[in-house]
């Protein structure tokens, strides 16, 4: 019991020196998979993407062909009285188009789903 | 009976153990991450002039930056992976001192890569390598 009582008054004046803390920043609006599904290879327009997302973030012209990219950010930070972990991971859109304007490729990769509070800074 | 534990080693391993409790409230680990790492393990799949941008995609995700030069695109994956540790022995003053000063040693290390693919026109892989291959990071506050 004496124990118990002796980690318990330790416990008490460690942890207000620091508290804990959960933050969470994202850049960007996320994507809707219906929204990337709507695009179609040989068929969708430039004109028709860009009304449906926007404006890209950024257009690369890359061997002869537009590509429209857009990205999105999310952060997540743990904050535990002697342990912290920033987490940042960036979802990213490419989408390709042939001369003619109409969409070629598409390249879509979502990391942020796997994006975790995490504490524990130690390990993967 | 025979006290296998004795009063005064109690007391000791109480004493220990807040000790070691106090010690901790004067260190800090800090982690940042960005994107998962990419390992020489996880591109062997690669093969010069077979594998597609699609592949690659499908394997490690979209890349973080598609650029061009001439007639061939290069898609770059950025990640970073940064360690900081601190020990602040004026904390353990804040407990019977009015002030805390500061008395600190701390390292910070980030370990940064980018891998990068050269593509063709057709979008087919003709190289790929990684840009920094820094030294993997660890928790150390010894800063000299």
């Amino acid at each position: 019991m004496r124990y118990v009582a002796m980690i318990a008054l330790a416990l008490s004046l460690s942890l207000p020196l620091n508290g804990c803390a959960f933050f969470r920043g994202h850049w960007g609006e996320d994507f809707d998979p219906q929204d990337v599904e709507y695009i179609k290879k040989g068929t969708t327009t430039r004109a028709e993407v860009a009304a449906r997302f926007g404006a890209p973030d950024e257009i690369v012209h890359a061997a002869e062909r537009d590509i429209f990219h857009y990205r999105r950010y999310d952060s997540k930070l743990g904050y535990l009285v002697i342990f912290s972990r920033f987490n940042i991971m960036g979802d990213h859109l490419y989408v390709f188009f042939n001369r003619e304007g109409v969409v070629d490729e598409v390249v879509f990769g979502k990391r942020t789903d796997r994006l975790k509070f995490q504490i524990w800074p130690f390990g993967d | 009976m025979i006290d296998r534990f004795p009063r005064w080693r109690r007391v000791a391993a109480g004493l220990c153990l807040v000790m070691v409790l106090l010690m901790l409230t004067a260190c800090q680990w800090r982690r940042l991450k960005i994107n998962d790492l990419i390992t020489p393990d996880d591109v062997t799949f690669i093969e010069r002039g077979k594998t597609s941008l699609a592949d690659v995609v499908a394997r490690l995700g979209a890349p973080d930056e598609i650029t061009s030069r001439e007639n061939i695109m290069v898609a770059r994956y950025r990640f970073r992976d940064g360690k900081y540790f601190k020990i602040d022995a004026g904390r353990l003053l804040a407990f019977w001192s009015p002030v805390t000063p500061e008395m600190s040693m701390a390292r910070g290390q980030v370990q940064t890569d980018v891998f990068q693919v050269v593509l063709d026109a057709n979008g087919i892989v003709q190289e790929h390598a990684f840009a920094f291959r820094s030294p993997t990071g660890r928790f150390n506050p010894w800063p000299f």
